[in-house]
């Protein structure tokens, strides 16, 4: 069989939508793959998240689980069962949305809207905060690209891109040459603002906060620009925060990455808040940007749908922020898109689940612990290995997927079609 | 892959300094480090009292075999593809177009090193700069590496 050469191949590996991925590939299978990270390389070729030697198993087909059995079914029959399971519910919860393509998330959102589900985003923290404040306050964003061509002060706050965009500081934001950057990292300085010592730290000025008191260190760097002497800089050593308000006074293109780190707590929200002021203050004089370091490849697709259907409300309404919030009722299912919510779920919530014989129809390209578990499996193809779909970089451009293999099992957007039509 | 530590091959020479072989036992260890001697250069290793210990060794120095003529040993399992080193090798900054506005270099392009299938590998070691280095040789890509999956030997 001939080979050819792919060039030029978006990764739906993480959120940084790398597009320079070159894959050698023969027949039906991939031989070599280049410019991809281990995150990516274990979608392309079927390996785990971290451990992208060890195989990460696909379905064999659509399933129908009734107590002890597994019965394999066809597509119409796993949506027929669904339907059903879907239509005799009190509640009805979405998990997941994150990791697809924006064509079934539009259809997942039309679909849970008018059913009055509840949608729990795998990245929910990050998303409904950055959503909601971008809404009710904006802020500046731009692309990576420009970050790559002006930024000269890069700050990742609660975010270790390692592990999230593993490329994100070699392609965009510390090492890349750029027009104004064209000595790379040396015309840069950046900063990370963490809990404990990353792997960044090596190569980044660090900012260690030791109880995970975000806000004081806001606070204080607030205080610092404006001149004044900050009377308290929570567990930050002074002479690091008056290091990290020093290079924000003297960049001219100021990049902030935030991670999920700091929205956690309760004070999630007024962290978010008072870095957007900071945004703000800082855009007075000098260029500051803001960017959400989703993980997830289509996080910010999920946003954009949203977005566009100008629903203020919905985040009011229909959002749960973490699925550890989620208590367990008679009548509850539970409809995963492309994610593996029991894999998050605490013991007691597991717990809870089987007393309330709670069903879940899982949706997915993997045989994940969700997937096995649920009482319909609906196996679907991976989007942007197998199917074409269009997805959200984190800095919210939209980014063609294609297709380089060929489909065993339609794609998500196909069945939610086929389910729709029959709720 | 564990790169093999002075202290650890030391502990399996005789230790004694007899000068047998011209240096120190720890001067012997650094010279099969760096591969230019063998564990069976060694006299006192020869002796019937010794025996194992050349095996022994060698099992140790094994993963070295992997080393570069740069010197370079990358360990795979901690590298995660991030291509910091690629966009800081001198060799791809200098001849490589789209690894200077840092995407990945392409398929045809000639670069000392580059990442297949989410792992660094030594796409062309005569082009690293450190082969043309008399002294103080380039360590960029080990310097930068987040994970410490660069070393030089």
């Amino acid at each position: 069989m001939s080979e050819k050469i792919l060039r030029s191949i978006v990764c739906p590996g993480c959120s940084c939508l790398c597009d320079d991925i070159d894959i050698r590939v023969s027949g039906g299978s991939v031989l070599q793959i280049n410019n991809v990270c281990s995150w990516g390389i274990g979608r392309f070729v079927g390996g785990k998240k971290f451990a992208q030697k060890k195989e990460r198993k696909r379905p064999e087909g659509h399933y129908i689980s009734d107590k002890k059995e597994r019965i394999a079914v066809s597509v119409d029959e796993a949506c027929a069962k669904a339907a059903h399971i879907i239509e005799k519910s009190k509640r009805i919860f979405i998990y997941g949305l994150c990791q697809c393509g924006n064509r079934a998330q539009a259809r997942i959102y039309e679909m849970g809207k008018r059913l009055n589900a509840t949608f729990i985003p795998s990245e929910g923290p990050l998303l409904t905060l950055f959503l909601k404040q971008s809404v009710q306050n904006g802020f500046s964003l731009c692309t990576l690209e420009e970050v790559r061509n002006r930024a000269d002060v890069v700050v990742f706050w609660g975010a270790n891109p390692i592990h999230s965009c593993p490329r994100l500081v070699s392609r965009y934001a510390i090492f890349a040459r750029g027009r104004f950057t064209e000595r790379g990292e040396e015309d840069r300085k950046a900063f990370i603002v963490d809990l404990q010592p990353t792997e960044l730290t090596k190569l980044c000025n660090e900012v260690i906060l030791k109880d995970g008191n975000d806000l004081a260190l806001l606070k204080a760097i607030r205080k610092l620009l404006k001149g004044e002497k900050p009377d308290n800089y929570g567990t930050v050593k002074p002479r690091h925060a008056r290091k990290l308000a020093e290079a924000l006074n003297e960049g001219l293109y100021i990049a902030f990455f935030c991670g999920r780190g700091p929205f956690y707590g309760e004070e999630g929200e007024t962290f978010l808040r008072e870095l957007i002021e900071l945004v703000k203050f800082l855009n007075r004089e000098k260029n500051c940007v803001l960017l959400p370091l989703a993980t997830d490849f289509n996080t910010v697709g999920f946003y954009h749908v949203i977005l566009r259907n100008a629903d203020v409300d919905f985040l009011k309404n229909s959002v749960m922020h973490d699925v550890r919030s989620w208590e367990p009722r008679t009548g509850d299912v539970i409809i995963g898109l492309g994610s593996d919510f029991v894999w998050f779920l605490s013991d007691e919530q597991k717990r809870a689940m089987k007393e309330k014989e709670v069903r879940i129809v899982s949706i997915s390209s993997y045989e994940t612990l969700t997937h096995v578990n649920s009482s319909v499996a609906l196996s679907c193809a991976m989007a942007g290995i197998e199917v074409e779909d269009l997805c959200f970089r984190l800095d919210s451009i939209p980014v063609k997927l294609s297709a380089i293999m060929e489909p065993v099992f339609p794609a998500d957007w196909e069945i939610l079609e086929k389910l729709d039509a029959l709720l | 892959m564990e790169v093999p530590k002075l202290e650890d091959v030391i502990e399996f020479l005789p230790r004694t300094n007899c000068q047998k072989c011209g240096m120190t036992c720890a001067e012997f260890a650094e010279f099969l480090i760096s591969g230019d001697l063998s564990p069976s250069d060694c006299p006192v290793l020869h002796e019937p009292e010794w025996a194992g210990y050349i095996e022994a060794l060698e099992e140790i120095l094994a993963p070295l075999k992997e080393r570069a003529s740069t010197g370079m040993v990358i360990n795979a399992d901690l590298c995660n593809g991030c291509g910091i080193c690629v966009s800081v090798c001198e060799y791809n900054t200098a001849n490589s177009e789209s690894g200077r506005l840092g995407k990945g270099p392409q398929w045809e392009e000639k670069v000392a090193i580059r990442v297949v299938d989410g792992v660094l590998v030594l796409a062309d070691e005569s082009l690293c700069t450190r082969t043309t280095q008399a002294a103080d040789k380039c360590t960029k890509c080990k310097d930068h590496c987040p994970t410490n999956a660069i070393d030089y030997l």
